[in-house]
Formats: structure tokens, C-alpha cells, sequence
């Protein structure tokens, strides 16, 4: 018979209790490091949460579909059949799915003084609701109507117009020749995409074919999949709704959200290594933190090794018992990272950080205005980190505790 | 005639090599029986702490056998040897060397615990009986900062005979007490020796104590000059 584990582990536990403020102090560099790259990846989610939910609320849907090959901002190319599309959209969709017809062209509005270049939506003022929020950013007035448009907040502070009032709308007809009907300012939008608040219009389908005509060209089908609460898992499903969806039609394009966003999202996975990059460094500086504790509480306790090893523990167990060691100020050091990483993101998720004053006016892209980012909960980031600061303090104790048991036992009991 | 336990056959030890060679102990051949008590003597230098060491499976020899009833030990390795050293042999240290952090009590528990003995209460009676065998009983939760050198010695040997073994090596044990508690710590070992049939082979300068030992193997220059067993 021999030590079992547990009685190494206790002998381990007493060491590292034994100096505790070497221990505390060794094991708070992990604990900040962990704390902050959680935070940090909680933050990374939040932001990547709103700007995919803005996209998604204000934008483009979960899905849009549009004719093969075109730019949906600067082509506008109808949708054959949208009707046909929509009947059988049930059937390929989520349960739950939503969606809405929208025609996007480009106007000059007129406050009859100044003109200035817009991106109109001819929408469907309910279905339009079960999709996107737009009409809940409606600050003064009402949503669309007949003879009623909304227009973003910036580009009626742009043109000096107020509800009420009234504007030209100008289009250019697939002729060319250009046509131009008055609509009235039915209300103002205080939408969260700078591009939108300064040029977006929204009108009415009949308002829209009294300026280009009917029919009225369908440029895409909007669609809104069941939200999912992790951001990967929403951006799955709507990739693969998607592919179901241009295997059924194949005269459209289906673009996912994460299709639409490819560009940010490959951003995003940057900043994720980026993160990681991080936590590597501090568990690098950790790591030799950890080999420094258990080198010295090596030397300091030779003649305990000396002793351990008269009264029979084995070479192997010598090392093991050190390596616990290691691994017990990566546990607390982990365990206090996690802890203190929690204590962050249950911040972070109930207050946020607001960075729209910090920016002012500028625009943010795909970030919305005002923005507030909220943390998001990551088991995933808790439990890689956690397994990353036990898993590299036990790497780090190996050496020296390698070093421990080949110590001559005689010359343990001699050392002073 | 009582069994033999241990013999050492024509065992030399030399440390260093060439120009730097010392010779510790040369063609030793000696026999312990279960139950001996027995002191090794000799001025520094003599090859006390170097036999005793090679008994103890602490040190190997250079040439020659050491045999645990009848078993040859050469060929074993160092878990072989650790194991050895936990199932039949416990020491006693000049400097006690207690482990500080551990009470009197886990002291004494910590042969067990390596032993591998898991039925935490069978250990802590068997630990707190020896406290008691030792006169430490009111000192079992004392950390051996608390404690005298002479108790430390106490606990050092309560550790030695916890988990029974067949031979306890002490290697000067009363070198740093002075001579009344070094007096009492030997009476201790002999009734122990007595009670319990335990082998006790120690190391000492003291003449006071070599008058307790059944047994007195003389050394100089690691070589045995006289063994003489004696009626103690």
C-alpha cells in the first residue's frame, strides 16, 4: 500500500495554506487575468449582440432574399414572383418566422429649398412591424401611412423639416425620365444606424407606385427567424434557413445575417484571438509566477522532502505532491477569476457601458448610436478559462517539482 | 535465538572518485536480530551516519549486500527502496525534523497517512496512544514551535514507532538535547525496545548512553573495530 491521492492532496492543500500571502499573491495575477478576459469576451459578445440585433431590427432581417447578383444598395432589381415566394415560405421556414415584402430605391428629397439624396423603403406599415422595429423608433408622429412618410431623424434636422411638413420626393424611373410626388412628414425616426437616421425614408406601397409606378417592384423579402439566445447559434440558424431557402428558389439570393455581416464577423473572430492573445500572456506571466512559488516552496522545504522520502514516499509521489501544489494556486487563482469574471459580467449585463457619448456624432458603422453594450453570459468563456489557469499552473509546478524528486533524500536531510 | 532481520555483507562506501575519494565505510559485515538495541559509536568521521543511512535504504553501497531477511536489496530501484523504507523502516533525526506546519498529533499521523491507511479515527487512536506512550498526550495539538526540544524528540520518535516498524534508526538523537533529556529520551527508546520487541539502532557520542545498549558496534575509519553485546 501506498499514499493514496487524497493524502497528497491534503499535504499539498497544508502547503499552500502555509504561505499565504505567496500563494495570494501568486494566485491574484491569475485571478486578475481571468477576470478581465472574461469580461473582455463578455463584452466582445455584447457588442457583437447589438450590432448583429441592429442589423437584423433596422436593416436586413435574419434573411433577406433578393434577386441573384445584386447589390441590394445600389441595384434594384425585382423579385420574379414574390407572391409564389411567400406562399411557400411557411413550409421552408422556423416555426415562428416572420416576414415582409420592402422595395429600397434612391430618391432626392426636397424641403423645397435644399434637395439631398435618400434611401427610400416602400414598406408594408403592419407586416413591416413583425419584422423589423423601425416604426418603434418613431419619436414624434405616428408610423407609415398613406401620404405619410417617416424620415430619420438626422436627415429632417438635415433638411429643417418637422412633422407636418411637407417634402418632395424624387425618383428616377427605369426609363430615366424622373417622376416626384409630396408627401407629408408623418413622423420622425430616431434610428439607431447612423446611415439610416441620415438617409433613410420610409413611405407607403401605394405612395411608392404613384412615384415609380405599379406594380411595385418587390427588391426584397425581409425575413425575421425565432431569436435564439446565443449569438452563434442565431447566426446557424439563419445560414442554414438561408440554404434551405436558395436550394427551393433558386432564382433568388438568400442572405443570411451572418452573410450580410461576413465582414464584421471576421472582424469579430479577430478580436476573439485577439483575447485570446491576452489571457496567454497572462497566463504566461502567471505561469512563471506559479514556477517561481512552487521552486522556492521547494527549497524551503528540503529537509521536509528528506523526511516524506525516509518515511517512504516514492520519487513519483514527491512529485505529484508538488505538482498539486501548482495546480492548487491555479485553482484558487482560476476559481477567484471566475468568481471576480462573474461579479464583472452580472455588471456588465444589468448596467452595461454606454459609448454613445463618447463618440459624438461619429458614424459608427454597423454600430448603432447611443450605444450601449451590454455584457453577455459565456459558460463557454468561464469554463475555458478556468481549465486554461489550472491546466497551465500544473505545466508551470512540472519543473519544479520534477526537481523535487530527485532530490538525493540524504542530502535533504543534511540541507540547513 | 531471534530472528534475523537485516545483514550487511562486506558493504564499503566511497564517495568521490580519484584524488577526491573518501572511503566511508569499508567491508562492514554485521547482523541485526528483531528486537536489538543497539548503538553505533565512534569519533566524526567514523561512518556512523553512513551505516545507518545504508541500513535505511537512504543511501545504497558502493560494493558489498545488504539483505532484509534474506532478501537481497541490491537490484531494487528507488520506488522499490521507498517502498521499503514505508513498510519496515522509521528514523530519528538529530534536528527532530518535524513537520512545522502539522500539529503533534498529524506529525505522528503523517507514517500512516503515506502508508496508505485511509479509516481516518483507526489513525487518529493510533496516533493519539503513541502521543501518550511518549507523555505528549496534553501537547497532541501543539505545533512543534510550541514545544521544547526534548518533546520534539518525544514526537519525533512517537512518528518513528506509529506504524510498528521492524527497525528504527536514530541517528544521534540526543546530540542537540541536553544530558537529562537526552537520558530520558533513551530510557524512552529502551522500554519501548522492550515493550514492543521494536529494533532500535542509533548513533551516538554519549557514553552515558552507550551504557544503555545491549549491543555496541564501534567504528573508526569505516571499518568495525569491536562489537560487543552487552546485558543491558
Amino acid at each position: 500500500m501506498k499514499a493514496s491521492s487524497s493524502v497528497l492532496f491534503r499535504i499539498a492543500a497544508r502547503n499552500v495554506l502555509r504561505h499565504r500571502r505567496r500563494t495570494l499573491i501568486t494566485a491574484i495575477v491569475l485571478t486578475v487575468g481571468i477576470a478581465v478576459f472574461i469580461m473582455f469576451q463578455s463584452l466582445l459578445a455584447g457588442m457583437d449582440r447589438v450590432t448583429i440585433d441592429t442589423a437584423i431590427d433596422y436593416d436586413s432581417g435574419s434573411i433577406s432574399l433578393r434577386s441573384p447578383g445584386s447589390d441590394p444598395l445600389f441595384k434594384n432589381i425585382a423579385i420574379k414572383e414574390p407572391k409564389a415566394i411567400k406562399d411557400r415560405l411557411p413550409a421552408l421556414l422556423p416555426k415562428g418566422s416572420t416576414w415582409t415584402q420592402r422595395t429600397r430605391f434612391y430618391v432626392q428629397v426636397s424641403n423645397w429649398i435644399d434637395e439631398t439624396p435618400a434611401l427610400a423603403f416602400a414598406v408594408e406599415p403592419e407586416k413591416d412591424k413583425e419584422v423589423f422595429k423601425t416604426s418603434s423608433t418613431v419619436q414624434s408622429g405616428a408610423w407609415v401611412s398613406p401620404a405619410k412618410a417617416v424620415i430619420g431623424l438626422d436627415l429632417a434636422k438635415d433638411l429643417g423639416v418637422r412633422i407636418g411638413d411637407l417634402i418632395a420626393v424624387t425618383a428616377i424611373l427605369p426609363d430615366g425620365s424622373l417622376n416626384a410626388i409630396e408627401l407629408e412628414v408623418g413622423g420622425i425616426a430616431d434610428l439607431p444606424l447612423f446611415s439610416l437616421s441620415q438617409q433613410a425614408i420610409y413611405l407607403s406601397a401605394q405612395d411608392a407606385e404613384a412615384l415609380v409606378g405599379a406594380p411595385l417592384p418587390v427588391t426584397e423579402i425581409d425575413i425575421r427567424i425565432p431569436p435564439a439566445s446565443r449569438l452563434d447559434t442565431l447566426v446557424a440558424q439563419s445560414d442554414a434557413a438561408a440554404s434551405a431557402l436558395e436550394k427551393a428558389f433558386s432564382v433568388i439570393e438568400a442572405m443570411s445575417i451572418g452573410e450580410a455581416m461576413r465582414d464584421y464577423l471576421a472582424m469579430r473572430n479577430m478580436k476573439s484571438k485577439f483575447a485570446y492573445i491576452v489571457v496567454v500572456i497572462v497566463l504566461l506571466i502567471s505561469a512563471v509566477g506559479i514556477f517561481n512559488t512552487v521552486l522556492m516552496s521547494m527549497y524551503s522545504r528540503i529537509r521536509e522532502i528528506g523526511v516524506l522520502a525516509a518515511y517512504g514516499l516514492d520519487p513519483g509521489q514527491i512529485k505529484r505532491l508538488f505538482s498539486l501544489e501548482g495546480m492548487l494556486i491555479g485553482i484558487i487563482g482560476s476559481a477567484g477569476g471566475v468568481l471576480l469574471g462573474a461579479v464583472f459580467v452580472w455588471w456588465l449585463t444589468s448596467r452595461g457601458i454606454a459609448f454613445g457619448g463618447m463618440f459624438g456624432n461619429l458614424d459608427l458603422g454597423n454600430l448603432p448610436k447611443n450605444l450601449l453594450i451590454k455584457g453577455e453570459w459565456n459558460p463557454l468563456a468561464f469554463i475555458q478559462s478556468f481549465s486554461f489557469g489550472v491546466l497551465v499552473s500544473w505545466l508551470a509546478s512540472l519543473m519544479p517539482a520534477r526537481k523535487a524528486s530527485h532530490i538525493e533524500v540524504t542530502e535533504a536531510l543534511r540541507f540547513v | 535465538m531471534a530472528e534475523i532481520i537485516l545483514s550487511l555483507s562486506d558493504v564499503t562506501k566511497i564517495y568521490g572518485k580519484g584524488e577526491t575519494e573518501v572511503i566511508a565505510l569499508k567491508d562492514i559485515d554485521l547482523v541485526f536480530e528483531q528486537g536489538e538495541f543497539a548503538a553505533v559509536v565512534g569519533p566524526s568521521g567514523s561512518g556512523k551516519t553512513t551505516l545507518l543511512n545504508i541500513i535505511g535504504c537512504l543511501d545504497s553501497p558502493t560494493r558489498g549486500e545488504l539483505s532484509w531477511r534474506g532478501a537481497p536489496m541490491k537490484s531494487m530501484n528507488r520506488t522499490q527502496l521507498a517502498a521499503y523504507r514505508r513498510m519496515h523502516v522509521s528514523f530519528v533525526f538529530q534536528s527532530y525534523n518535524l513537520i512545522p506546519v502539522l500539529t503533534v498529533a498529524e506529525n505522528v499521523e503523517m507514517p500512516l497517512l503515506i502508508e496508505g491507511m485511509h479509516d481516518r479515527t483507526a489513525i487518529r487512536e493510533r496516533a493519539l496512544s503513541i502521543v501518550e506512550m511518549v507523555g505528549l498526550s496534553d501537547k497532541a495539538n501543539r505545533y512543534p514551535t510550541e514545544l521544547s526540544g526534548g518533546q520534539e524528540q518525544r514526537v519525533a520518535i512517537a512518528r518513528a514507532l506509529v506504524k510498528k516498524p521492524s527497525i528504527v534508526l536514530a541517528d544521534e538523537p540526543t546530540a542537540n538535547l541536553d544530558s537529562h533529556t537526552a537520558g530520558e529520551i533513551i530510557k524512552l527508546m529502551r522500554e519501548i525496545n522492550e515493550k514492543t520487541q521494536t529494533t532500535f539502532l542509533f548513533s551516538t557520542h554519549d557514553p552515558r548512553i552507550m551504557e544503555l545498549a545491549q549491543r555496541v558496534i564501534t567504528l573508526r575509519d569505516g571499518q568495525i573495530e569491536r562489537d560487543e553485546r552487552g546485558a543491558p
